[in-house]
């Protein structure tokens, strides 16, 4: 497995934001990672990323932990945020750069390039950070983190910037990216861009899996039970009894 | 340090140049390089070229008191700073380094290496202030960069030890350090012995610098000041630039060794000062700091009348510099106190004379003051498109707009003035003369903020501290001063006119005079009211703003 969390607490002081979660994602699986704001989502990303210290669990990325080894679990990781803050006085393909440098890639320009191309940023290679919109800076985050052709990607909501010429691009990215071996996480409130593309869901709601499983099961499951649900009427029927909030010492 | 921490930072000091550089290009960058160049070197060459001042500070030389003042920063940072401690990494490297390759100890390493650079300019500027201190200003730079060193060195090793420890444990070990603090100078003032009631401020000074105790807590530090006051390469800067050194090193050890789990606490708090930085961007000084942690509004004002729309938005300023304002406000209380009640205590033998001296220093302090209060057009640089969208008349907004920091500031002044009143000895000529001024205070205030809100629009830029280097910035702060200087001068001169008119017609009476120029700076005031909106109607909102 390229990436395994395994009975995982997070606590803020006395807030609970995740209480006890576990799951895997496998090479070439793309797991959605869904929950209304303040589900857990990006501290569990982040987490995984090495930003943040697990209160308790164990966090594994390519069999490193991160912890323990975040060294080697970092080399094999790419974390996009859901705000991309730059280098504002470098310029984009002095990202690239520092990168390359970073994950000690040999000829890496022909993929930048490449890269580039793809997310429509060639006329802006030589261009500041700092003159980038949004979506821009997103697609140049998202471009930085496929660079060093990693095994674990988590990407937290890489739709809302982007076009939507931007957001296919992103897809097809994630897509390839799985079919060539890494285990995607990504994290969206767009839940009809989402559908297509994932093929795992785990629902977190306060901090807990409410849901997890392959798309197609779950499908399949309430086909079953004579429900015809897209994954935004899941999401909703899954998550519309909120369990109230936990404190610090609390059972799950 | 890994390479590619080195190559990000030979990347951003390229960054940088590239930024000075770039904007010398156009007409106008260059203008105001010039501008501000030609106020910098004069003020290098005076300092360059005046004689040295002679003995040191307080009485004593460099270094008696240069490590007692760093001491004394030292504890000051431990014992008054806030609870939660972290490292302050930008939000590029957060997002960029935290999930790198990169072990912490790395990134510490990183963040010391940056700290150091960003400390050259800061040297710099310290050791050509202190040149009168130095006989040698190589000697002068080296003790300089090895006392900023030592500074953020400190407070880097205070954080990693309050995140070791834990929050708890930190506050305790803040309380202890108090303690200990106390206990120093109850030991130092021991050793001096003899009565302290006894002696002179200064002379008190000297005797605690003087005893053993505070001998052997200061010599690490000492060796800074040594180094900034060596007189010769060797043996006194190399001995004493190297001790200096290897004070650093002993805190750069006890940094690594530490390797605190800091990232946690160092993105968390790096988060918070951003989203600050970015509010005092868009909002200037205190925007939002009078908010609770968990976003409360803690101060709420009743709306104004409708007044064509001119209420409303006064109302979103006022209650913005209400929630925003309180360490502002006790900041220019402070300025008021620490500069007023000298000049009050001084002037009180020449009652007649009081107000005459107190206005155009009031006058002049506001000058400079208005960038104090930014709850006006130059607050809400990034709201601007929204103002536009409103369906009021432009002239109204203005009014609107400016009624915040007219009315703060005319409040601020008019309790100044009342407390000259009443600390002053009662006169005929006391009374009316504070109500002249009341009189001249709100349409004086409303002419400087109208006149910086008009140069604020036709020339935007955000309000941020220029970076180190930047002539622009310093060149449009001598334009914008000079140009407010020259309009308030045109007023008060038609003003002055009129008044000096009245006062031949009037057989000389100064009260008359007053009153016959006060509508001159009322209709000044007036006047500037269509060019503030004339400004906002053109102001382009899709425009690139320079920080």
């Amino acid at each position: 497995m390229s990436i395994v969390v395994e009975d995982f607490h997070k606590n803020y002081g006395e807030t609970v934001a995740v209480t006890g979660i576990d799951f895997t994602v496998a090479p070439g699986e793309i797991l959605g990672l869904l929950g209304p704001n303040g589900a857990g989502k990006t501290t569990t990303l982040r987490a995984l990323a090495g930003i943040l210290t697990p209160t308790h669990g164990r966090l594994l990325i390519a069999g490193y932990d991160i912890v323990r080894e975040p060294v080697a679990a970092k080399a094999a990781l790419a974390y996009v945020p859901d705000d991309p803050q730059l280098f504002d006085r470098l310029t984009l393909w002095e990202h690239f750069r520092f990168i390359a440098a970073a994950y000690r890639l040999r000829d890496w320009t022909g993929r930048a390039e490449q890269m580039l191309e793809r997310l429509e940023l060639v006329d802006k290679r030589d261009a500041l950070a700092s003159e980038l919109s949004r979506g821009m800076r997103q697609k140049l985050a998202v471009g930085c983190g496929y660079l060093h052709q990693p095994r674990a990607v988590l990407l937290d909501e890489p739709f809302t910037g982007p076009d939507p010429r931007g957001i296919r691009t992103m897809k097809e990215l994630i897509r390839e990216h799985a079919a060539a071996g890494a285990a995607i996480i990504v994290s969206s409130h767009l839940l009809s861009l989402f559908e297509d593309l994932i093929t795992t869901v785990l629902i977190l709601h306060h901090g807990q899996v409410l849901r997890q499983g392959r798309l197609d099961v779950l499908r399949g499951e309430l086909a079953r039970n004579g429900r015809q649900e897209t994954l935004e009427e899941l999401f909703f029927r899954m998550t519309e009894t909120p369990a109230p909030l936990m404190e610090s010492g609390q059972a799950p | 340090m890994n390479t590619a921490l080195w190559l990000l930072i030979g990347l951003q000091m390229r960054g940088w140049l590239r930024y000075l550089l770039r904007s010398l290009r156009t007409l106008k960058g260059a203008l105001l390089a010039l501008v501000g160049l030609a106020v910098f070197v004069p003020w290098l060459l005076a300092v360059v070229l005046t004689p040295r001042p002679g003995d040191g500070v307080f009485g004593h030389g460099l270094r008696d008191a240069g490590p007692a003042l760093l001491l004394l920063y030292c504890f000051m940072n431990v014992v008054f700073s806030s609870g939660e401690r972290a490292i302050y990494f930008p939000p590029a490297e957060v997002n960029f380094l935290f999930p790198g390759p990169f072990s912490r100890r790395e990134l510490l390493g990183y963040k010391i290496v940056s700290t150091l650079i960003i400390g050259l300019p800061t040297a710099l500027f310290m050791s050509l202030m202190l040149r009168g201190y130095s006989s040698w200003f190589v000697a002068s730079f080296a003790g300089m960069l090895l006392i900023v060193l030592f500074m953020q060195l400190f407070s880097m090793t205070i954080n990693l030890l309050a995140i070791s420890v834990g929050a708890r444990l930190y506050t305790r070990g803040r309380k202890l350090t108090a303690a200990l603090a106390v206990l120093l100078g109850a030991a130092v003032l021991l050793q001096v012995g003899g009565s302290p009631r006894q002696w002179q401020p200064e002379e008190m000074f000297n005797k605690l610098l003087d005893a053993p105790a505070w001998k052997n807590v200061s010599w690490p530090l000492r060796s800074f000041f040594d180094a900034v006051a060596a007189e010769r390469l060797w043996p006194d800067l190399v001995q004493s630039a190297a001790l200096g050194a290897l004070v650093n090193l002993f805190l750069a050890g006890v940094i690594f060794a530490l390797d605190a789990q800091y990232l946690e606490a160092a993105a968390a708090a790096s988060a918070r000062i951003y989203a600050r930085m970015q509010r005092l961007r868009r909002g200037g000084m205190g925007s939002g700091e009078g908010l609770r942690r968990g976003g409360t509004a803690r101060i709420s004002l009743p709306m104004l009348p409708w007044l064509g729309g001119i209420g409303p938005i006064g109302w979103r300023q006022l209650t913005t510099a209400a929630r925003g304002a309180d360490r502002l406000l006790l900041l220019l209380v402070i300025l008021g106190v620490a500069l007023g009640a000298p000049m009050l205590a001084t002037l009180r033998d020449e009652q007649e004379n009081v107000l005459l001296v107190l206005a155009p220093v009031a006058l002049w302090l506001t000058l400079f003051m208005t960038t104090l209060l930014p709850f006006d057009f130059r607050g809400d640089i990034d709201r601007l498109a929204l103002l536009k969208t409103l369906p009021l008349p432009a002239w109204r907004l203005a009014i609107g707009q400016l009624l915040a920091p007219v009315l703060l500031m005319t409040t601020l002044q008019g309790i100044g003035l009342a407390v000259v009143a009443w600390t002053s000895p009662p006169s005929d000529w006391l009374l009316p003369a504070c109500l002249v001024c009341a009189a001249y205070v709100p349409p004086i205030n409303f002419l400087l903020f109208a006149l910086d809100n008009l140069l604020f629009l036709l020339f935007p830029t955000r309000l941020m501290a220029a970076t180190p280097g930047d002539f622009q910035a310093l060149g449009r702060s001598v334009l914008f001063l000079a140009a407010k200087v020259t309009a308030l001068g045109i007023v008060c001169g038609v003003a002055v006119i009129v008044g000096a008119v009245m006062y031949v017609a009037s057989d000389e009476s100064l009260l008359l005079a007053a009153l016959a120029a006060w509508p001159v700076v009322v209709l000044s005031a007036a006047a500037l009211v269509p060019l503030v909106a004339w400004a906002f109607t053109i102001f382009d909102v899709g425009r690139d703003t320079p920080v």
